[in-house]
């Protein structure tokens, strides 16, 4: 049901817990271990995180890996990648967190909401110590609200005990950041959930 | 003809004085109802009565975890990002936990029942060990959320 589509680590032990959790579908950027994924009715995806700020460099990169079977995030730090990578359909998401968020203005909102891109958080950018920072954050959160725009949650766990359980994330979102229930909702289901249905051409199998 | 432009310029007049006087008057009311209004006797919204939650949790730690600590450390990160006030209101006790299975009952005030879900996704050092504190039952009575942590199986 629920999915958690930015794990650094998807080790054995993760795995099991993320079970236990009810998750259903898990972007990875390393997988370790070998663990029988059809039995637990779990699925995995392999993530790429391309950080750049120039666009020459994000096409080269584009033409070079293997878009249809991996989970694309971009990671823009200019302004010119940013609105490039919107109208992009080999790109999956866009990555905000601390370094970029001031490129997420109105103007890429807005160009976001049209063409369904949807933004990515990383709950470590979420917990963020700095106020000025989280204040940032919520700023654009609710922005993100207001426009319309689909947001999907990652965890960003490098080991098993950095996990957490769906029901903290949508809470956390709701209480520190008041965004909608519904909407912190959205973020873990179904926004990740036609991420995967775009990625296997319409068939979401047994998800 | 100069007969008609005095009676034209009174009548101007006379109307100019009409729409001052209509907003004089709006303006007037607008006053007396506040004046009114202050005094009439306040009316108090009705207090909610506050009714306690127990939530029935799981600690998957490296090591096994004692009850002071758990108590410590999810007080402590509910004061770092909620502050110390909303504590106070929310008054979160830990009335059991299990050290041999590493489940327990937190009570709290049900308006603050988000926040104490929030703090246990937060919490991921408990006495030096990596941990993951995991939600999984609400209820209403002590009773029941004794029955689930019997029951449930994690």
């Amino acid at each position: 049901m629920f999915s958690d589509i930015y794990v650094i680590n998807c080790s054995d032990r993760y795995i099991e817990i993320a079970i236990k959790m009810k998750y259903s579908f898990l972007a990875c950027i390393k997988i370790l271990g070998e663990f029988s994924i059809e039995k637990k009715n779990l699925r995995f995806m392999k993530k790429l995180i391309i950080e750049t700020d120039s666009i020459n460099e994000l096409k080269d990169v584009l033409r070079r890996i293997d878009y249809k079977n991996n989970l694309i995030t971009v990671h823009p730090l200019s302004i010119t990648v940013a609105r490039w990578c919107v109208h992009d359909s080999r790109i999956d998401t866009i990555l905000m967190t601390i370094k970029n968020i001031e490129i997420f203005d109105k103007k890429q909102l807005k160009m976001m909401r049209n063409y369904g891109k949807p933004v990515e958080v990383s709950m470590k950018d979420l917990l963020t110590d700095d106020s000025k920072l989280r204040g940032m954050l919520y700023r654009r959160l609710n922005l993100l609200v207001k426009y319309d725009v689909a947001l999907t949650i990652g965890t960003g766990a490098n080991d098993s005990y950095e996990i957490f359980h769906p029901l903290t994330i949508i809470m956390i979102l709701n209480t520190m950041y008041d965004m909608p229930i519904k909407r912190a909702m959205l973020a873990l289901t179904d926004n990740p959930r036609q991420l995967l249905y775009r990625k296997q051409g319409g068939n979401l199998g047994s998800i | 003809m100069d007969l008609f432009k005095i009676v034209l310029i009174l009548t101007t007049i006379s109307a100019m004085l009409m729409v001052f006087s209509l907003i004089n008057l709006f303006k007037a009311s607008k006053l007396l109802k506040s004046v009114k209004s202050l005094s009439e006797p306040t009316i108090y919204e009705k207090k909610i009565r506050l009714r306690k939650r127990y939530l029935v949790f799981t600690a998957i730690c490296e090591d096994k975890i004692s009850k002071n600590s758990l108590e410590k450390s999810v007080e402590s990160k509910m004061i770092e990002y909620y502050g110390k006030s909303m504590v106070n209101k929310a008054s979160p006790y830990l009335v059991f936990f299990d050290e041999t299975s590493q489940r327990g009952i937190y009570r709290i005030v049900h308006l603050y029942l988000n926040f104490l879900i929030a703090t246990l996704g937060l919490v991921k050092i408990i006495d030096g060990k990596k941990c993951v504190l995991i939600p999984l039952k609400t209820t209403g009575t002590l009773k029941k959320a004794h029955e689930i942590l019997r029951k449930i199986r994690y």
